[in-house]
């Protein structure tokens, strides 16, 4: 539990700095601006309490704010993943449903589970993030592509951290 | 207070996720500029499309009274302009005259200004039924104005300034029998004398057009220039009628003048700046 708690925090830490110094510094395209940490919360046990992954989801999504100068966008959207990633795990249940062994992972639940679960909020995270930062509907379509563009780089990364980092790991 | 604590307790998800939210709102909209113009400017259209309307209905619940206060108001410009216009009348405008209030003077081509030096006056005393009629102007040697120089109303031509004192002139018109001036047909310029048909202030008479100048009713007469009165091509009046008795060389034309000395009552003074110039040249060509 401890070390849960630590490796949790640790991989967070991680994709927070990854985010916040390298990835903000890459501009590959006006469309294209990928986030990874809400790998994090993805990546959160499922027992964990929800108003904790709220509270870190919050505390991210601040973090991430403060090097980008958008003080709550960041915030608001990931809180809104963190929220919804409960109902995204009851809906995307596996044959069979959950076991007490398993975790948010590739290792764990495979490959075609992670990738519509990280799929649906990821997507969800950059709509409502692209959505508040343009703040208005005048060029709707542009922010569209904005967000699935943006959508598909992150879930590249997110793959290639899981397989990586984890998979070889558990 | 129990089932309080249970409901939060119970939804402590949602209610920490509603309380994050509106942290992060409150931050979104005091931090960020352009959201925060955003806001406040769907704010400002709502509560300014708000008060124009109701700007709009007290306007109309309070139409009467500002119609009152215009009826007010127009009585009062009314009366304004009418002290304004009895001012005007008793003080005549200023020393010269520009272009546009005579158009009928000719101006330089290349400055614009008048080649004559022009006085407005007022005319305020005058005679129309007599044989030798006058009128008497507002204007003296104060004002700069000399003997024998030509007058206009804003139509045509007036007459001759005779006596100067020190406030004021007299002018002897066209329709006093003493004066006569030179003037021309403007079709085909022919020129005759044109002197006061008797008795009618309307008319005059032009003598000594020859025969062959084929004038018609309807002609436009002016001056001609000739006399260092008046300027050449200003207006006199037009050809009423004329007759051509047996055996004459001449027509005797009949003019309606231009201007109507019945109510006449502004006049302008005009003199040729280089009137004494030419005057020099002449007298020595005549020694």
């Amino acid at each position: 539990m401890r070390s849960a708690i630590y490796s949790n925090l640790f991989r967070i830490t991680a994709l927070l700095l990854f985010q916040v110094l390298i990835l903000n510094n890459i501009k590959l395209h006006g469309l294209v601006s990928p986030y990874i940490y809400p790998l994090g919360i993805l990546l959160l046990p499922f027992a964990t309490p929800r108003w904790a992954t709220l509270v870190i989801a919050f505390a991210a999504g601040l973090f991430v704010d403060m090097f980008n100068n958008t003080p709550g966008l960041h915030a608001s959207a990931t809180l809104i993943l963190a929220f919804t990633r409960q109902y995204v795990i009851t809906m995307n249940r596996p044959v069979g449903d959950y076991e007490p062994t398993h975790q948010p992972t590739i290792a764990s639940l495979g490959l075609y589970w992670f990738f519509s679960y990280a799929g649906i909020l990821v997507l969800l995270h950059h709509f409502f993030f692209f959505i508040f930062e343009a703040y208005t509907l005048s060029f709707f379509v542009y922010t569209l592509a904005k967000i699935v563009a943006s959508a598909a780089a992150s879930l590249l990364l997110m793959l290639l951290f899981e397989y990586l980092f984890y998979y070889r790991n558990q | 207070m129990r089932n309080l604590l249970y409901f939060i307790l119970r939804y402590n998800a949602l209610l920490t996720f509603i309380i994050l939210q509106m942290v992060s709102w409150t931050l979104i909209i005091r931090y960020n500029n352009f959201q925060r113009a955003a806001i406040l400017n769907s704010a400002n259209i709502v509560s300014g499309t708000l008060s124009l309307k109701t700007t709009e209905i007290r306007n109309y619940l309070s139409l009467k009274e500002l119609n009152d206060s215009l009826v007010n108001e127009n009585a009062l410009l009314f009366a304004k302009v009418k002290t304004l216009e009895e001012k005007l009348q008793t003080e005549i405008v200023g020393a010269n005259c520009t272009p546009e209030e005579v158009p009928l003077l000719p101006t330089d081509s290349l400055t614009g200004k008048l080649l004559y030096k022009c006085t407005p006056a007022m005319v305020i005393n005058s005679s129309i039924n007599r044989t030798n009629n006058f009128l008497t102007i507002d204007k003296g040697a104060a004002n700069g104005i000399k003997p024998e120089t030509g007058v206009v109303s804003k139509n045509s031509v007036v007459g001759v300034v005779d006596q100067v004192s020190e406030h004021f002139a007299t002018i002897v018109p066209i329709i006093n029998k003493g004066l006569r001036i030179s003037a021309k047909i403007k079709r085909n310029n022919f020129k005759g004398s044109l002197q006061w048909a008797e008795l009618d202030p309307l008319r005059a008479i032009l003598y000594e057009v020859p025969k062959h100048a084929n004038v018609q009713v309807g002609d436009t007469i002016i001056t001609t220039g000739y006399s260092d009165f008046f300027p050449p091509d200003i207006f006199i009046g037009t050809v009423e009628k004329w007759t051509l008795s047996e055996g004459s060389n001449f027509y005797t034309t009949y003019v309606k003048l231009g201007t109507d000395f019945n109510n006449i009552r502004f006049v302008y003074i005009i003199d040729y700046l280089s009137r004494e110039e030419q005057l020099n040249l002449e007298t020595k060509s005549n020694k």
